[in-house]
């Protein structure tokens, strides 16, 4: 079992996850993050702290394409242990819907 | 959110006891992350940390005193009357028959240990050195052995999983029970890197197992045999460390021979493991370079639990995996979790005394005897033996039958609900706490937790309770006589460590009391309300005398601090380090000087086992006709944990406990996956949900620990959430040297459960999942 990221992320990227990950299995793309499905040991303690509620335990409904996705672009995106600078319009976009169809990005994060 | 502050404390749900930061909003616990400066656990947590708050805030707290009346309800009454009632009851059961007729139950869980130590305490000064808790139900086979091959029972193996290159899982689950520091990280590591290799021992495809290279799924109550049948092919290959035994140990012929002696064909046949297996299995352990053994209760648990321990032993001795980096070692303590009584009987039951621990599966004989130093008087301690022992009919029996039971704890308990008083605690947030849990090696902890929060009005600290009970009883001298131990303390350490000895010499009658002069002397001027943390003072000069190389590289002093100053250093760092800090670090060449045998070397001969192992039957396996299925009692899964979490809005899944089965064997019940099931023992029949699982055995069940608590709903109802697992077992079905229990290894019946029962059961979970729901 696994805790995996989806859409609700997507533009909003606050990261407290990164903080309270105990085996810090979270990879950071453009404009989101995801879970290395093979490193988390599901404990869960991520969920409750991220503002959209984009992070959700396996175990849920249809949510196949996402833990593929976590699972390709954890292996082709760096790894994140600290929190970053949550962007500056998150907030505009956490009651945002279809943002996969309009905002996904697979590119990595760009690292300064 | 301003008011939102973090403190470092630790998990309180299992031994590793992983450090935790604690987000303290408006007096209560919220959200819970891993402690990164925590040296040992390193923010690692699992995903049962998170539900501490479950623990800590609910409405079964106990807040008063109970006074219970003769028709089973309770009267709350102040402080005052508790303790001058308890201590008047207390000095009548003395007068008449004595300090023997005294017993302490438990004295702590898996995160307090600190007011064990004060109730042992006033229990010594009574005359009372009778001790039953959980250890001997599930350790005290493995002291013994301990204390026959390494010279003491206070000798423990600790488990170097994070540099082995072979992990040999036996009876344990740590992808779910974790039991050592990172389990899941360190398991995952294991998995991804082909150098490094994962054998798991278990009936069950465990989530442990589906990770692993080799799986000996192992019949039940078959550890024995699997275990005898791969040491005999390891001595008949040679894939034994000779240069090893012959430098470290003793007694290795007649091992040899015992060995050469096992039909191993026979034997793997009766554990149900393929020949080509075992040999497997040896074609790894020899190409290893460092494998370590990691074994828990479904061994210890297993029939045959001591002679499983020295089988587990001699796995690791004969391959020389141990003392290494990789393999198993012996660690250090700053105290001693447990005692060293080599055959010593305790004289009512006429059972070993082993690490100074008597077995819960002779509490109720040792009540309900005829012997005239039977126990008369019990107080239970943070635990819950109406629950947690073997036959809980015959344990309610024992209790009820007390003259006087008193329990101290922070809810109402299935015991509290037989207590004369019950008296309640802070919680192990709401006070100084630590345990005694340090088992690593080479370097080991020690973490002494302060308060987060304050006691909820009503409890009282454990130190704090005992210490009333000491007063009233006369044993605990006075203001006036301990107030030159107070000044000197509030001058310094050196002035107090004077008096104190000065103190001890004058007051010898006060020695077994010491601890509790320590709390009300020392106590008060220790940093961060620490005050339960005094009896820790003897313990740090205690390991500065008998480890200063290994303090003093802990503590990393400079060369110009003398030896003498290391105890004080130590005592300060333990009372100033919420995240935990190191007590000792040791090379490998000083692990020997841990061992306590005459010659330093490890004993392999233990000729009682040697003997035990000579008389196993294969007809052991055989299956029980009456009762053809065998249940393991107390299986780990991802939301149970030990009894402290009585609230069941903590689980986010198996809400009713439910009973693993093969699908198959669901099938031939003609039952549902789901449906309501009743199991029969030769004890007991409790109605359980069945659910169908792929993982077990055909002909083996499970059922989960830490179920069977009552819990109010919002009327006030008390419901019992999932199953009482031990109205099933026998206390009789135990281990003939430690009397522990085989909990791994219930024979029972099923079969489906009658409507009434169903519908009975039915509505109980549904209730209590809405009370959840609603939570």
């Amino acid at each position: 079992m696994t805790y995996v990221v989806t859409e609700a992320c997507i533009k909003c990227k606050y990261m407290d996850c990164v903080e309270v990950c105990p085996v810090d299995c979270f990879y950071e793309g453009e404009n989101m993050l995801v879970i290395n499905p093979d490193e988390c040991i599901d404990c869960g303690v991520c969920e409750p702290e991220c503002p959209p509620n984009a992070i959700l335990p396996d175990t849920e409904k249809d949510l196949e394409k996402w833990l593929e996705l976590n699972r390709s672009l954890s292996t082709a995106w760096p790894n994140i242990t600290r929190k970053g600078e949550t962007p500056a319009d998150a907030d505009d976009f956490t009651d945002e819907k279809d943002k996969f169809e309009k905002y996904f990005s697979d590119k990595a994060a760009l690292h300064t | 959110m301003s008011d939102v502050q973090w403190h470092k404390t630790a998990c309180n749900l299992c031994y590793v006891n992983c450090g935790i930061e604690v987000a303290i909003e408006n007096g209560r616990m919220g959200k819970i992350r891993g402690d990164r400066s925590n040296p040992k656990s390193q923010g690692y947590l699992c995903n049962k940390a998170a539900r501490i708050p479950y623990y800590a805030h609910h409405r079964d707290r106990l807040t008063s005193p109970l006074r219970r009346r003769a028709d089973g309800g309770f009267d709350a009454i102040s402080w005052e009357t508790a303790i001058a009632e308890i201590a008047g009851r207390m000095r009548e059961i003395h007068a008449a028959h004595g300090g023997q007729s005294f017993a302490l139950y438990g004295g702590g869980g898996q995160g307090n240990h600190a007011g064990g130590a004060y109730i042992t305490s006033l229990l010594r000064a009574l005359g009372s050195r009778n001790t039953f808790n959980a250890l001997a139900q599930e350790k005290t086979g493995d002291f013994w052995v301990n204390g026959r091959m390494f010279g003491s029972q206070h000798c423990h193996t600790a488990e170097d999983v994070h540099h082995c290159d072979l992990l040999f899982v036996l009876g344990c689950n740590p992808w779910i029970a974790h039991g050592f520091p990172n389990a899941r990280d360190h398991l995952n590591r294991i998995r991804k890197d082909s150098a490094r290799k994962l054998i798991v021992v278990d009936p069950r495809r465990t989530e442990t197992a589906e990770l692993a290279d080799l799986h000996l799924a192992v019949r039940p109550g078959a550890d024995a045999f699997l275990l005898g049948a791969l040491l005999a092919i390891l001595v008949r290959r040679g894939a034994i460390d000779r240069a090893f035994i012959d430098q470290r140990t003793t007694g290795f012929e007649a091992v040899r021979d015992a060995l050469l002696g096992i039909p191993a064909e026979a034997w793997a046949k009766a554990a149900d493991v393929p020949m080509a297996d075992l040999e497997r299995s040896v074609d790894m352990i020899a190409a290893a370079k460092a494998m370590v053994v990691r074994v828990e209760l479904g061994i210890q648990q297993g029939v045959n639990s001591t002679l499983n321990s020295y089988l587990e032993k001699l796995l690791i001795l004969l391959t020389g995996s141990f003392g290494r980096p990789g393999t198993n070692q012996l660690h250090s303590w700053l105290v001693p979790l447990w005692g060293n009584s080599p055959g010593k009987v305790y004289v009512p039951t006429g059972d070993e005394i082993i690490g100074g621990l008597l077995p819960p599966n002779s509490f109720a004989k040792a009540v309900l005897s005829d012997h005239p130093e039977r126990l008369r008087a019990v107080f239970v301690d943070s635990s819950n033996p109406a629950n947690t022992v073997a036959d809980t009919s015959e344990a309610e029996r024992a209790l009820r039958a007390l003259e006087l039971l008193v329990v101290v704890d922070v809810a109402m308990t299935e015991t509290a609900r037989l207590a004369h008083y019950v008296l309640p605690a802070s919680s192990q947030y709401e006070k100084t706490e630590f345990t005694l849990f340090s088992f690593e090696f080479p370097t080991n902890y020690f973490h002494v937790r302060p308060a987060l929060l304050p006691p909820l009005p009503g409890t009282l600290p454990e130190p704090e309770i005992y210490t009333r009970l000491a007063r009233a009883l006369g044993l605990l001298p006075g203001d006036n006589v301990l107030a030159p131990l107070k000044e000197a303390a509030a001058r310094s350490r050196n002035d107090f460590d004077k008096a104190f000895r000065a103190f001890l010499m004058e007051n010898p009658t006060a020695q077994p009391i010491a601890a509790l002069v320590l709390y009300n002397t020392l106590g008060p001027t220790l940093p961060n309300g620490n005050a339960a943390a005094a009896v820790l003072w003897p313990a740090a000069q205690s390991c500065a005398k008998r480890m200063p190389g290994s303090l003093r590289r802990a503590l990393d002093a400079p060369a110009d601090v003398p030896d003498r100053q290391l105890a004080d250093r130590l005592f300060d760092a333990l009372l100033t380090s919420p995240q935990g800090t190191a007590f000792s670090v040791h090379s490998y060449e000083e692990m020997w000087s841990l061992i306590e045998t005459p010659d330093g070397k490890v004993q392999l001969a233990v000729p009682e086992l040697l003997e035990w192992l000579g008389r196993l039957d294969v007809g052991q396996v055989d299956p029980n006709p009456d009762f053809p299925f065998v249940l393991a009692a107390g299986q780990r899964r991802m939301f149970n944990a030990n009894q402290i979490f009585r609230d069941p809005a903590w689980r986010r899944s198996d809400p009713d406990g439910a009973l693993l089965i093969n699908p198959e064997d669901l099938a031939q019940l003609d039952a549902a996956d789901g449906a309501w099931l009743a199991v029969q023992s030769e004890r007991g029949r409790i109605v359980v949900r069945g659910q169908a699982d792929e993982s077990m055995r055909r002909g083996q069940l499970a059922l989960p620990h830490g179920f069977g608590q009552a819990y109010p709903t919002s009327d006030g109802t008390r419901l019992t959430s999932g199953p009482r697992i031990n109205l099933l077992t026998a206390g009789g079905n135990r281990d003939p040297i430690a009397g522990t229990p085989y909990h791994k290894n219930v024979p029972v019946r099923l079969e489906r459960a009658t409507a009434e029962e169903a519908a009975a059961a039915e509505q109980t979970s549904r209730r209590i999942r809405e009370g959840a729901a609603a939570a």
